[in-house]
Formats: C-alpha cells, sequence, structure tokens
C-alpha cells in the first residue's frame, strides 16, 4: 500500500483547542491502515490550555510536538512541514476531523496525479443551530464544498484552503511552503502560486473530513478575521496584479469614488471601535426580534468596518487606497482560441481539450458559434471534463436550438415545424436555470394563459 | 358530460406521457380543450406541458409538446441527452419509513389513495390511516380486510391533531404525509426518502398535481399555481430563505419529516389548521420552525402525488379564504405569541400588497381578480389573529 509513499506526516497546527485536537487524534487513531508508517507533527503554537500536557499522554500514535509562541498559522504550518520526515505532507486544521479512509484517499490522489496539490472536502459537521451567524456561515461552507465537487468546476485559486490538504513534501520545498506575513488568506496566496506555477490542483471527494466551525467560530472572531484579511488583500494586491480583479477593497469604488463612510472609517484609525462595538451588541436583539434583513445587513457592515479597517493598516494613507484603486487592472490576455465542434459528439473535443489544456475554446456546433470558454488567468487552464458541464450551464439554449435545426429531437420528422419549437426554447428563456421563488408561478401562468385565451376557462 | 362540469362547459385532459415513449395521437373527451400533461424523461418527472385540443384531440403530439413545455423541461432533456445516467430511479431506502393518511369520511377518496400507496414499491413501509374524529364506521370497514394498513381512531378533532397522533404511533425515523383525496405516483416515497441521505434536511416535500381539471374551480386551483411548486429542485436554509415564507416549499399533502427534528422544535401546532377557526396553515408552520431552527427543506420535483381538487365554486372560495385566514394566523402567531416582529413586517407587507392588487383590480388591471375577491382575501386576512386566539382557547 505504501510503496509509492513510504511515509506520510500529518501537519496539525494547533492554538488551545485540546479538546477538538483530542478528537482529531482519536480520529486518525482509527483504524486508518497507513498509522504504521504515519506521523503526526502537532504544531503547538502559543498554547496555554494544557495542549502539551495532553499530547504528552498520548502514546499510541507517532507524535512529534514542535513548540511555537504564538507565530500565526501558515509560520506554524512551514515549521511543522519542515520538521516533518514523511513524504506527503497532509495539512489539517485543528477543528477538522477526519473520517474513515481519509488518510488512503490522499494516498490514492496522488497516485493517480503525481506532484499535484489535493484537497479534500470538510464541510461543516451536521448542526442545527438556530442562530442567523450559525447559519449563514454553515450556508457558505456547504455551498462551497458543493461547487468544488461540481463536475466541471473550474479550480481557481481561492479554492486552495489548508484545512485539508495534501502536497508531497519536495513540492511543498519547490514552492516555497506560506509566506507567514500573511495572517489570513495565506492560502489564496499559495493558490496562485499553484497555479501559476502550472501544478496540478485537484479535488479528492473521498478524503472527507467535517469541519466543527460551529465549536471554534463566533461573531466576535469573524470580525477580527475580517480585519486580517483586509490586511492581507492590500498584500496580495501589491504582489500580483491581476488578482485586484477580485479583491473588494478594489471592487468596492462605486464609479470610480470610494463611498463617504468608507473612507471615514478608513481615515478614522479606530476611532469608531466603539461604536462598532455598540453595534455588534445589537445583534443579537435583532436576531431575537426576527429581524433578519436588519440582522444580516448590520452584520455585513460590521465585517465591512473590520476589512477597511484592516486596509488601512495595510495601507496606512487614503491617498494609497485611492491609488490602489485607480491603478487599471491588467486585462485578461486575449489567447488564441482552441475550436472545438460538438456536432459529432464530445469525446473528440474533449480529447482535443485535454490535449492542449488551453485559456480559450470556441464552441461550435457544426458551422454555429454556441459560445465561448473564457479565459481566466486566476484559475487552471480548461480541461475536457469542464465541456459539458459548460454547454449546460451557459450554452443549454443554444445548444438545444442547435438540436432542433438538426432534427434530433423529433426523430427526423419533416413534417415539425421547428422554427415553432424554437421559439418556444426562446420563450422559455428567463426562466432557465436555477428557480426563484415566484417564478415558476410565473411560467405556469404564462402556459395556462397562452393556450386557453380563446376559451372560457382562460378569462 | 363528466361528472361535475355544468352543461356545455369545457373540461381539459390531465396526463402523465414521457417524451420518449409518446402516442401517435393525443385522444380526451370532445370536451376536453386542452390538456395538462406532466412530462416525463427516462420514466422521470421533468416538467410540464399546456397543449391545445381540437375535440378532445392532438395528432401532433410531440410538436405541440415541445412548443408547450416549460423551462424545467428543457433542462432535464439536455441533462439526460448530455448524461443518461443522472435520470436514474431512486433508489431503495436504507432504512423502511411510515406513511401516514388522516382521514375524516371521506371513504370513497380514501380507497384510491390507500389503492395507490399499496402499488408502491414495497420497502417495509408502514401505512397508517388516522382516522380522524369519524362520524360512520365507513373508514374502519373499508380498511377491515387490509392486513397492510394499520387503522388508528383518533376521536379529538382536528387534522395537526391527526398528525400528531400518526407522529407518536410512528416507528420509524421519518414520516411522509398525504392527504385521504389524493394518491401518490408509484416512486413518491422512495423519492422523498433519498433527501434524507443528509442529515440536515428535516423535511421534504414534492409537487402535486391534479387526478383531474374537471370544473372551472379546478382549473382556476391549478392554474393559479394549486399544490405545484414547479418541477427545480430547491434546497429551503435558514441562511438564504426567510422561515416564515416556509410556504414555498409545499404542502401537507407531500411532504415528509424526519421525527428527531421535530423533538427539538415541537409537534405540529393543534391550535392551526382543518377543525380549527384558522383552517389551515400547520404545515407552513411547521415549515418555518424547521427552516428556523436550523433544519433543511428540500422539494424534490420528483417526488410526485395527485390530487383532487375542489370540485364547486363554493368549495373553492371557501378554501381560499381558508388560506388567508390561515397564513395571516401564522404570522399574528409568530408576531404576537412569539414575540417576533418579522412576523408583523411580513403580515404589513402583505396588507400592502393586497391593496395595491385592490387597486389595479378596481381599475380592472387585465389578469387580476374581481374586487369583491380581492376585498374577501382581505378580510380574510384579517381573521387570522382572532381566528388564531380563538383556537388556542379552544
Amino acid at each position: 500500500m505504501n510503496d509509492m509513499w513510504p511515509d506520510i506526516s500529518v501537519v496539525v497546527p494547533t492554538h488551545n483547542r485540546m479538546a477538538l485536537l483530542g478528537r482529531l487524534l482519536d480520529a486518525l487513531a482509527a483504524k486508518d491502515k497507513t498509522q504504521d508508517t504515519m506521523e503526526i507533527v502537532i504544531v503547538a503554537d502559543g498554547c496555554t490550555d494544557g495542549t502539551l500536557a495532553m499530547l504528552a499522554k498520548r502514546t499510541d500514535l507517532h507524535l512529534r510536538v514542535l513548540e511555537l509562541p504564538g507565530s500565526g498559522p501558515a509560520a506554524a504550518r512551514n515549521a511543522g512541514a519542515a520538521a516533518a520526515r514523511g513524504g506527503l505532507l497532509i495539512f489539517l486544521d485543528d477543528d477538522v476531523i477526519p473520517g474513515k479512509g481519509f488518510v488512503a484517499a490522499h494516498i490514492a490522489a496522488h497516485r493517480r496525479c503525481p506532484d499535484a496539490v489535493v484537497i479534500g472536502p470538510y464541510p461543516p459537521a451536521p448542526h442545527t443551530a438556530p442562530d442567523l451567524f450559525r447559519l449563514r456561515l454553515r450556508h457558505w461552507w456547504i455551498s462551497h464544498f458543493k461547487e468544488i465537487a461540481r463536475p466541471g468546476h473550474r479550480m481557481r485559486y481561492t479554492d486552495l484552503l489548508t484545512g485539508n490538504l495534501s502536497v508531497p513534501a519536495a513540492l511543498w520545498v519547490r514552492l516555497g511552503g506560506l509566506d507567514p506575513a500573511y495572517h489570513a488568506h495565506e492560502d489564496y496566496e499559495l493558490g496562485l502560486r499553484v497555479l501559476q506555477a502550472g501544478v496540478p490542483l485537484i479535488f479528492a471527494p473521498e478524503a472527507r473530513a467535517l469541519h466543527f466551525e460551529h465549536e471554534t467560530m463566533t461573531v466576535e472572531r469573524s470580525f477580527r478575521r475580517a480585519f486580517e484579511e483586509g490586511r492581507a488583500d492590500v498584500m496580495l494586491a501589491k504582489r500580483s496584479p491581476e488578482v485586484r480583479r477580485d479583491l473588494r477593497a478594489i471592487l468596492w469604488r462605486r464609479d470610480r469614488r470610494i463611498a463617504p463612510v468608507d473612507r471615514l472609517i478608513f481615515s478614522g484609525g479606530g476611532r469608531m471601535d466603539r461604536m462598532a462595538g455598540w453595534a455588534a451588541r445589537r445583534l443579537v436583539w435583532l436576531e431575537r426580534r426576527g429581524l433578519r434583513g436588519l440582522h444580516g445587513g448590520l452584520l455585513r457592515r460590521l465585517q465591512a468596518y473590520w476589512y477597511i479597517r484592516g486596509l488601512s493598516t495595510g495601507l496606512r494613507s487614503f491617498a494609497n487606497w485611492q491609488a490602489l484603486a485607480d491603478e487599471p487592472v491588467p486585462a485578461v490576455l486575449p489567447a488564441t482560441p482552441l475550436q472545438v465542434d460538438i456536432r459529432d459528439g464530445f469525446d473528440t473535443a474533449e480529447a482535443a481539450i485535454d490535449a492542449a489544456r488551453p485559456d480559450t475554446v470556441e464552441i461550435r456546433y457544426g458551422h454555429r458559434l454556441l459560445g465561448t470558454m473564457g479565459p481566466d488567468d486566476l484559475a487552471e487552464p480548461w480541461r475536457g471534463a469542464h465541456l459539458k458541464p459548460f454547454v449546460e450551464k451557459h450554452l443549454s439554449l443554444r445548444y438545444l436550438q442547435a438540436l432542433v435545426v438538426d432534427g434530433l429531437l423529433d426523430g427526423h420528422d419533416d413534417r415539425t415545424d421547428r422554427i415553432a419549437i424554437m421559439e418556444a426554447i426562446e420563450r422559455a428563456k428567463p426562466y432557465f436555470g436555477q428557480q426563484r421563488s415566484p417564478w415558476t408561478w410565473y411560467e405556469q401562468f404564462e402556459q395556462w394563459r397562452r393556450v386557453l385565451k380563446d376559451t372560457k376557462a382562460g378569462q | 358530460m363528466t361528472t361535475g362540469s355544468t352543461g356545455g362547459a369545457s373540461t381539459m385532459a390531465v396526463l402523465d406521457l414521457d417524451i420518449d415513449d409518446l402516442p401517435a395521437v393525443i385522444e380526451a373527451r370532445p370536451t376536453d380543450v386542452a390538456a395538462l400533461v406532466l412530462l416525463r424523461v427516462q420514466g422521470r418527472p421533468a416538467g410540464q406541458a399546456v397543449v391545445p385540443l381540437v375535440n378532445g384531440r392532438c395528432d401532433t403530439p410531440r410538436q405541440a409538446l415541445l412548443e408547450g413545455a416549460d423551462s424545467a423541461f428543457w433542462e432535464a432533456l439536455l441533462s439526460s441527452r448530455l448524461d443518461p445516467s443522472r435520470s436514474a430511479p431512486p433508489p431503495a431506502p436504507k432504512a423502511p419509513a411510515t406513511v401516514a393518511v388522516c382521514t375524516r369520511d371521506r371513504t370513497e377518496d380514501l380507497r384510491r389513495c390507500v389503492a395507490a400507496l399499496l402499488a408502491m414499491p414495497d420497502d417495509g413501509q408502514e401505512i397508517l390511516v388516522v382516522d380522524n374524529a369519524p362520524r360512520t364506521e365507513a373508514t374502519h370497514d373499508l380498511l377491515a380486510g387490509m392486513p397492510r394498513i394499520r387503522y388508528i381512531r383518533e376521536d379529538r378533532p382536528g387534522l395537526d391533531v391527526a398528525r400528531n397522533r400518526a407522529l407518536q404511533e410512528a416507528r420509524t425515523e421519518i414520516v411522509a404525509f398525504t392527504d385521504d383525496d389524493a394518491a401518490p405516483d408509484a416512486l413518491w416515497l422512495r423519492t422523498l426518502l433519498r433527501n434524507f441521505d443528509d442529515p440536515l434536511v428535516g423535511a421534504a416535500t414534492g409537487p402535486t398535481l391534479p387526478i383531474e381539471l374537471e370544473t372551472e374551480a379546478q382549473m382556476d386551483f391549478q392554474r393559479f399555481g394549486g399544490f405545484l411548486r414547479g418541477y427545480k429542485r430547491m434546497v429551503l436554509d435558514g441562511a438564504t430563505h426567510d422561515p416564515l415564507l416556509g410556504w414555498h416549499a409545499g404542502a401537507g399533502v407531500n411532504m415528509a419529516l424526519r421525527r428527531s427534528a421535530l423533538s427539538s422544535i415541537g409537534p405540529f401546532d393543534e391550535a392551526l389548521d382543518a377543525g380549527t377557526p384558522t383552517q389551515a396553515g400547520g404545515d407552513a408552520d411547521m415549515y418555518r420552525r424547521l427552516i428556523a431552527g436550523g433544519w433543511r427543506i428540500v422539494y424534490d420535483p420528483e417526488a410526485l402525488n395527485w390530487h383532487r381538487h375542489r370540485r364547486s365554486a363554493e368549495e373553492l372560495v371557501r378554501q381560499m379564504w381558508g388560506y388567508e385566514v390561515a397564513g395571516s394566523a401564522v404570522l399574528w402567531k409568530t408576531f404576537a405569541w412569539e414575540g417576533n416582529w418579522g412576523g408583523l413586517v411580513q403580515y404589513l407587507s402583505w396588507f400592502a400588497r393586497e391593496l395595491a392588487l385592490l387597486g389595479y383590480s378596481i381599475r380592472r388591471r387585465p389578469g387580476t381578480p374581481a374586487p369583491a375577491v380581492v376585498l374577501k382575501r382581505i378580510r380574510g386576512g384579517m381573521e387570522g389573529a382572532r381566528a388564531y386566539a380563538r383556537a388556542k382557547r379552544a
């Protein structure tokens, strides 16, 4: 089993989460065939809660414990990786509990694709907390992993998260590890380097773990995190200009101007912190009164507040923010597109995309141009597996109409009025895609009205 | 002339057709001016079409259906063409479930319901019939010869009382509910059950189509939506969906509940629904509390069943009035009894919408109901608080 990866190192940075860490170790100890050759490197980063004593008692695992004075998760992961002896590094967060066959699934993914970065899912551990903050966070995580697991998902740098990640040790060294200057989004920064180096970023759905975020994340921590994200985004924007297309700091300017209230927060430099604290305490009241909209609006506003405070720490002067926002973002380079024809099926087209790994693909159906899979320099190049889901999601109407013209939906029956069917598809157009609540009634009502308008029943 | 229709009135056919297995012609009754067609793709419910009929006939069904189909059908067709394995039927459930039917003195309807329930594949499910404060022994006698059905008599009247009794009597984690005037599709139960693999799902619901469209009242009910919530899968999550709009999930005629979810949020509210002054709303209130309690609700468009809508105009008007009373009763319960101001906000916005509609209606904008109908709805909506208070006292 382990001939190719004779040694595995699981690296877990931790900070004062003794109980959760204990559960994580229990899960790793439970019948994973690889455990004989597996070492677990715990990086105790500023732990004061008895974590070290707890670890000293664990003799059932090959444990190695490093101590850091509280240097932040990126530095802790780097230190853990540097101390690890394994050929394959598996990074786990201390609130992520691995499932059955977790290590084996990571190994299998690297066997299928050597020299790749592998991420596994860690959706929230099922919890039903009647708490809006919790519910929104849970929803974010569920949606995040649902999208990554969707067939045809195109990997972006933001998909690299360090909570459940494995990298061959040699590749980790080549990439240079994480940048310890970042206290948030250090994973995005690594994701950028991974994609720019052309290293495959792969999702392994079987390498499943559960995230106990509901035991660790709080509203206050989300503010601290927003602050760190603001600081990190300044560094990201300076580091790679193309990423600015994504950053809130830059997207927020309206009409190329930053909103006055945001300017006030930025320049206030903490003078409004007490007011923000007061507003944050109102959240509980809004929630108890069931005022969902106000609660969501205030929470978003407060997170924005702390994000801007982070920006101001990183940028120092408002002129710097203005300059950063005004600097033109480099355009995505127009590449010569690969042309594929799906009239005779998808197999040839998919093989052509897999061979070329292009930035842009022009999808044709015979002589008709259906659409273009566009370039994105913050995402992996296109793969053959992206084609069908792309057609289904973005080109469904045109593809269906092409099938109608070809007579494929009426069994080549020439008495068919194909124009009328094309028009019917066009009519259904506004309703394609995900359902929004009242739309289904409009669509049904239209269906009835069209047919019954001349009869008594339709009046 | 068909039953229930008045002299010379037009009717509609209700058909269930698979796009890959269409008849050469559609031949219905001469009175049928159109057909409401459930469209299947590879056997799975996918969407619907409304097609015109001439003297009850349509000689080019494929053409007519493709012209009248909805977006959900086209999406399902494309999906099955791109990847046929996606239209797989639901698997047999891992654990057996319970089906509960709450009934009261409607033996003829119940006979059809029970026959359809018994025609479902036997995955070890138990079928409960809760006979709610019956006036006769007819239901008891009907079921006496059916060993696969467990008969329970609940003498306290009220639909939510009967539902709670069913939840108490059930021995399984999942309990599916349907009404005595409905009949499930053969794979209805299996399809509902597949959604409970996600431990956060507290309820699953599905679309309900009419068994017949014989009268104006039945057509009107269906035309304005009926129990149908479209043919696209929806997941209602408290993060993105206001619990007070829980009724978007569907109706009690087609739902399955996780019993352990109810142990945290409580049973059905016995001051709501049929048999009380509030007349309806037990299901909507349950969905509201599930979503607010952090549970998710899945609307699975393939979990199909059929319902015989009210036939006469008087019954329909009474039903619509009941819905307005119940809708506002749930909002007032939320506001005045639970201290949640969201209920009041929703109530006031409902009121504003109805007043606007009344304005349009008086100015005779096309597509609006008559002013008398709107006024009746507004009066119904103003009844809710009192009705709920009366029901609580009872």
